[in-house]
This record gives structure tokens, C-alpha cells and sequence, in this order.
């Protein structure tokens, strides 16, 4: 095994701190189971739908969506509460943390990206089709 | 003189480097365009609810707008304090502290909001099987 000895100690939180995001990793766990049975339910409703029209399939990637965000969360949830449970890496869970979350509201913000994109598209087919 | 009792790690002052920097600061550019949407999106919702033809569909309509607006700001609290970390020196723990309260605020939020989500759904979808049946059984 490699001697580990000469890396830097990493910073330790003190116990208020690990209450504090014991906290964040309870809401997170709770939101990710929430947010996983929501997307499956999603998905599930839209494919005995047997339809294959915008609004059901606009369904069925929300439930994707949600699916994959509560993975991350997930995750984020597990790297928090390891801040907790360990000691000697807590900066090193804190960043595998941080990264997951930043997963977390980049696809949200793609997603939202892609809904402005759909939203601009259905005005623009509503009014070429109200004017032709 | 600042001396850094080894027995008391957690009492030191932590700076964080360039590369986890980086990460708190697309953490927070993201945070920042969602908290924005996420709290347009409620305004709107509120607004919308107001045209509601029932006095229930008016308070839960506010009552979600109100709950997303919250969570907008909360997001775009947390992420000035992860920008914070990037761009002041000295403090980057209080910020850090402060950003992980609001995210603690926004998920508690989320999960009392997403499970009565996923109830209402269940119920929803529970009423739409038992019509299919029931209409099934009316043609039969």
C-alpha cells in the first residue's frame, strides 16, 4: 500500500458543520426518493398510454429527467453523509458532492433550455397556423 | 499571531484551491439561471391561478407559485455564496456554511412539495383506472 503520509491533511468540519449537512443530506435523500417514484410514474403512465403524441411523450422525458436528477441527488446525498460518517477526506467528499450538484442544475438548466426551445417552436407553428 | 491548533482541525480557516474554485463556480453560474427560471415560472403560475375558475384551485395555484418563487431565491442566495467562495479569500467556510443552509432550505422545501406531488398523482391516476374499469365494465 502507498504511503500516504506526506499528503496535506484535509480540512476537518467540526461537528455543527456535519449537523448542518446531515440536514442537506436528509432533504436531498427524501427529494431524490420523491422525485425517482414521480419520474417513474411519469414514464410508466405515458407508455401504457400507447400514444405517441407530444404531450405524451413530453411526459415520458420529463419522468427521464426526473429519473436521473434524483440519481444525482442520490449520490450527492451518499458524498454528503460521508462527510459525516469519515474522517480525513471530508474536503475530498465535499467536492464529489459539489460536482454531483452541479450535475443536478446543469441538466436542469438544459431542460429548461429545451422547454423554452418547444415553447418558442409551439407559438411559432400556433401562428403560422392561425395565419395560413 | 493565528495559530492553528492540530487537535481542532475544523477551527481552522480552509481555503479552497483553483480547481474546486471551478466547481463551486459552475455549481453556482447554473444554480443561478435555474433560481431565476424557477422563480419566473412561479410569479407566473401565481398569476395564472388568479384566472382559476374555483377558490381552491386560486390557493393551491398561489401556494405552489409562492413555494417556487422561495425556491428561486433560495437558489440564488445559495448561489452568490458559492460565488463568494471563488472571489473573496478568507472566509470561504461561512460562505460555504451559509450556501449549504439555503440548499438545506430549498430540499426540505422540494420534498414536502415533490411528495404531496407524487400522492396527488397516485390519487390521479388510482381515479383515471378506476373509470377505465368502470367504463369497461359499463360496455360489457
Amino acid at each position: 500500500m502507498a504511503d500516504d503520509a506526506s499528503a496535506p491533511a484535509q480540512h476537518e468540519f467540526s461537528a455543527e458543520h456535519n449537523r448542518t449537512f446531515g440536514k442537506l443530506a436528509t432533504g436531498m435523500t427524501i427529494t431524490a426518493i420523491a422525485m425517482a417514484v414521480l419520474g417513474v410514474i411519469y414514464i410508466v403512465v405515458g407508455a401504457i398510454s400507447f400514444a405517441m403524441n407530444p404531450p405524451v411523450l413530453l411526459g415520458i422525458a420529463r419522468g427521464v429527467v426526473f429519473v436521473l436528477i434524483a440519481l444525482f441527488l442520490a449520490s450527492g446525498a451518499k458524498s454528503i453523509r460521508h462527510i459525516i460518517t469519515t474522517e480525513g477526506s471530508d474536503v475530498t467528499n465535499l467536492m464529489a458532492a459539489m460536482r454531483k450538484l452541479r450535475a443536478v442544475y446543469a441538466l436542469q438548466l438544459w431542460s429548461f433550455a429545451l422547454l423554452c426551445l418547444l415553447a418558442v417552436l409551439a407559438v411559432f407553428l400556433f401562428f403560422r397556423g392561425a395565419l395560413g | 499571531m493565528n495559530v492553528i491548533d492540530p487537535n481542532h482541525p475544523s477551527r481552522a480557516e480552509h481555503e479552497f484551491d483553483g480547481q474546486q474554485n471551478e466547481i463551486f463556480k459552475g455549481l453556482g453560474g447554473s444554480m443561478t439561471v435555474v433560481g431565476v427560471f424557477i422563480a419566473v415560472l412561479g410569479v407566473l403560475n401565481a398569476l395564472y391561478s388568479l384566472k382559476a375558475g374555483s377558490t381552491l384551485g386560486v390557493i393551491l395555484g398561489l401556494g405552489v407559485g409562492a413555494s417556487m418563487l422561495l425556491t428561486g431565491v433560495w437558489l440564488l442566495s445559495a448561489a452568490t455564496r458559492f460565488r463568494d467562495i471563488v472571489n473573496t479569500q478568507g472566509n470561504d467556510l461561512a460562505h460555504l456554511m451559509a450556501a449549504i443552509a439555503r440548499l438545506t432550505n430549498v430540499y426540505v422545501l422540494q420534498a414536502w412539495m415533490i411528495s404531496i406531488s407524487v400522492v396527488i398523482t397516485l390519487i390521479r391516476v388510482g381515479y383515471a383506472i378506476y373509470e377505465a374499469t368502470q367504463h369497461k365494465a359499463y360496455l360489457y
